[in-house]
């Protein structure tokens, strides 16, 4: 009989039909995957509809023995997940902000900074008043890349105009109507927190009689298969999402031997990839 | 609970479907079982529906559609979501399958790991997990089913509420060891072991069943589903049936020739499409190139070096994007040969191979086909690409299942 393999618990809270629409989780999984395989650990990702079935999954694992290590995503500042993990004892990581870890090991992208890089992106372009279709406010990397919107638009004499969706589809053409009826004015550009809000947003401008990139630049954070073959073909806030899984898995390994590690493990930069949606 | 194990009434064809089984039908004596199949896929292709548009749509009576749905309520496959106006002025409630009470189960035997899923009956995933395992290593039934028990216990979903498991696997090369044959003859023993249905079926075909499943394609599609992978298999759905052939091969995409004097094929053939499209050809041909070998990260993994390449190529590294488009075309050139063969009109692309770079795949083979698609003049072919195309497989062997369970008819007995 062969030895039971380690086991890695990752959870997503959020609709199983958002998952399928999400190419980030499934590229980051495939990083994790392409560290841990060959280390003989595997993967389990459970997805469950709200915040407490992940607490009851964490309770669940730990009791049960069920896993020997998790990766945290989604964090909230002050997030109570972090204290549950250590009370129960499973060495953990934090995909995020260390602000968020209390001294967990982290895999850190640097939100702030990219998102004052999408801004300057259309700041020189010209844009003055620009849109920021973002994520749920709860999470920190959303707060952050809001907050770095906000610096580089106010350092710039940019105005910023924003509106909070839940990253699907249908969210993403509701929050770009707030946006685009905004009393501080009609952006000439909007940039979005993923891929499929920005999808949505495509619809919406066009509903509204407006073409893209001429009246309305997009800009997509998360580029996939989907940003590629929009019409236009959508710019895209581009991330190597599979080598921050990779970073993910050699951190949760590491955590698993030594559970003390407070390691922060960068992340490499995002960059935009221009393609037919900004002039 | 009735009787909707996959094991018992799987085996029937279209025609049996109109003779009730009577037993676990008892109360439905006007309208058998390839009724309530019937509505269950009317059901979930329309997503949300009235019974009255279920009775245009369906030619079953009223009556019939009553107590049909009435059965499907109570066994927590269908449920009532709200109502719409009507122009009669009476508020008319809609229907939908309800996603979250039975599960499916799918384990995809790949290389070097074994992915299992767990889907709702939308085919939403709830759970999956990739369990390393050796090379081409067929697991005996008793490691099977204790992976089978692990990972359900991990997602704590009930026994009972789980309709079956499907395993599947790349149909193997002509005179390799024969994973099919192992698969099936595995079958009773796991079935005895973890108490609930197993089916077996081959990982492109199951893709397709998936792709169907959860993106509410209408039985009345002809459709067709291309796995892109480190081999290339294809799957058919016709009329809401996944088409099986006569064992385990059908839709062996990758063994369509595409040069007759082609490059040799392990298979016997010359210029399968295989041998230039896959993955592993386009890996291949990367690292031919001296330039992007300097450039990206081709000497690890074969998966890590199409994902590199992948990558550059759709961040605009030019002979990154050339390699690509290559494999696409020759993938072309296949693709028409199946779509002509069988007078496709929608067909969607999955596999690993179309995670990062399906963009340009599902480009070129627009292009191509619209221009040498047979019947681009009388109907159009829809070419769209996968939501969740790295477990495509996966998630299409839980749909199986899924199938079999609330929709059965079509879904064969898997060659007991």
């Amino acid at each position: 009989m062969s030895q039971e393999p380690q086991r890695v618990g990752l959870v997503l809270a959020r609709a199983s039909q958002v998952l399928g629409e999400e190419p980030f989780y499934h590229e980051f999984i495939e990083g994790l995957e392409r560290v841990l395989t060959p280390a003989g650990v595997s993967l389990l990702v459970k997805v469950v509809t709200d915040r407490a079935a992940e607490t009851a999954t964490y309770e669940q694992w730990a009791e049960r023995k069920q896993v020997a290590g998790v990766m945290l995503v989604d964090l909230s500042p002050d997030d109570e997940r972090v204290p549950l993990v250590r009370r129960l004892g499973i060495p953990a990581v934090v995909l995020g902000d260390p602000s968020t870890a209390d001294g967990l090991p982290t895999v850190w992208t640097d939100d702030a900074g990219f998102a004052r890089d999408a801004v300057r992106f259309l700041a020189e372009r010209g844009h003055t008043v620009v849109g920021h279709v973002s994520g749920p406010l709860l999470f920190a990397h959303t707060q952050l890349r809001r907050e770095g919107a906000e610096t580089e638009a106010g350092e710039r004499g940019l105005t910023l105009v924003t509106a909070e969706g839940d990253y699907s589809q249908e969210s993403g053409r509701q929050a770009t109507a707030r946006v685009l009826s905004h009393a501080a004015g009609r952006p000439t550009a909007i940039v979005y927190d993923n891929d499929m809000m920005a999808l949505g947003g495509l619809d919406t401008i066009r509903d509204r009689g407006l073409r893209v990139p001429a009246d309305v630049s997009v800009v997509a954070w998360d580029d996939s298969a989907q940003c590629q073959l929009a019409v236009p073909a959508l710019s895209a806030m581009s991330h190597d999402v599979g080598r921050i899984g990779e970073l993910g898995g050699g951190a949760i390994l590491d955590a698993m031997r030594d559970a003390a590690a407070a390691t922060v493990y960068e992340a490499p930069k995002a960059q935009i990839v221009e393609r037919e949606s900004t002039t | 609970m009735k009787d909707r194990r996959p094991g018992t009434v799987t085996a029937e064809s279209g025609e049996q479907e109109r003779r009730p089984i009577g037993m676990a039908r008892r109360e439905t004596p006007a309208a058998g079982p390839g009724s309530r199949a019937l509505i269950v896929d009317v059901v979930r292709s329309a997503v949300t529906i009235s019974r009255g548009e279920l009775a245009d749509k369906t030619g079953l009576t009223q009556p019939s559609i009553s107590i049909i749905v009435r059965d499907l309520i109570a066994d927590g496959i269908i449920h009532e979501i709200g109502s719409t106006g009507s122009t009669s002025g009476r508020p008319r409630k809609l229907i939908a399958i309800d996603p979250a009470n039975r599960f499916g189960v799918g384990f995809h035997l790949g290389p070097d790991t074994l992915t299992c899923v767990a889907i709702d009956l939308t085919g939403g995933v709830v759970g999956r997990e990739v369990v390393p395992r050796g090379p081409r290593d067929i697991w005996p039934a008793d490691l099977l089913a204790r992976r089978f028990d692990d990972f359900t216990a991990c997602l704590d979903l009930p026994r009972g509420r789980i309709e079956g498991l499907a395993v599947v696997a790349p149909a193997p090369v002509p005179g390799q060891p024969d994973t099919a044959t192992t698969l099936s003859l595995l079958r009773a023993e796991l079935t005895d072991r973890i108490g609930v249905p197993v089916l077996v079926e081959n990982d492109a075909a199951a893709a397709a069943l998936g792709e169907f499943w959860s993106r509410r394609v209408s039985r009345d599609q002809t459709f067709g589903c291309v796995y892109l992978s480190t081999g290339i298999g294809a799957g058919l759905v016709f009329g809401g049936a996944l088409h099986r052939g006569a064992g385990f091969d059908a839709g062996e995409l990758g063994h369509v020739s595409i040069s007759y004097d082609g490059r040799p094929c392990p298979c016997g053939n010359l210029g399968c499409v295989e041998q230039y499209a896959s993955t592993s050809a386009t890996v291949r041909a990367a690292r031919e190139d001296p330039g992007l070998r300097a450039r990206l990260p081709l000497d690890g993994s074969e998966s890590s070096a199409y994902d590199a390449i992948a990558r550059a190529a759709v961040n605009g590294d030019p002979a990154a994007y050339a390699v690509l488009d290559q494999a696409a075309v020759f993938l072309s050139m296949a693709a028409t040969s199946m779509v002509n063969l069988l007078d496709l009109g929608r067909l969607v692309l999955t596999g690993p191979g179309v995670a990062l770079a399906g963009s340009i795949y599902a480009r070129r083979l627009r292009t191509h086909l619209s221009r040498t698609a047979h019947a681009r003049h009388r109907h159009s072919l829809a070419v769209e690409l996968s939501a969740q195309p790295r477990d495509a497989a996966g998630i299409g062997a839980a749909a199986l299942v899924v199938q079999a369970a609330i929709a059965p008819g079509h879904t064969p007995g898997a060659a007991a």
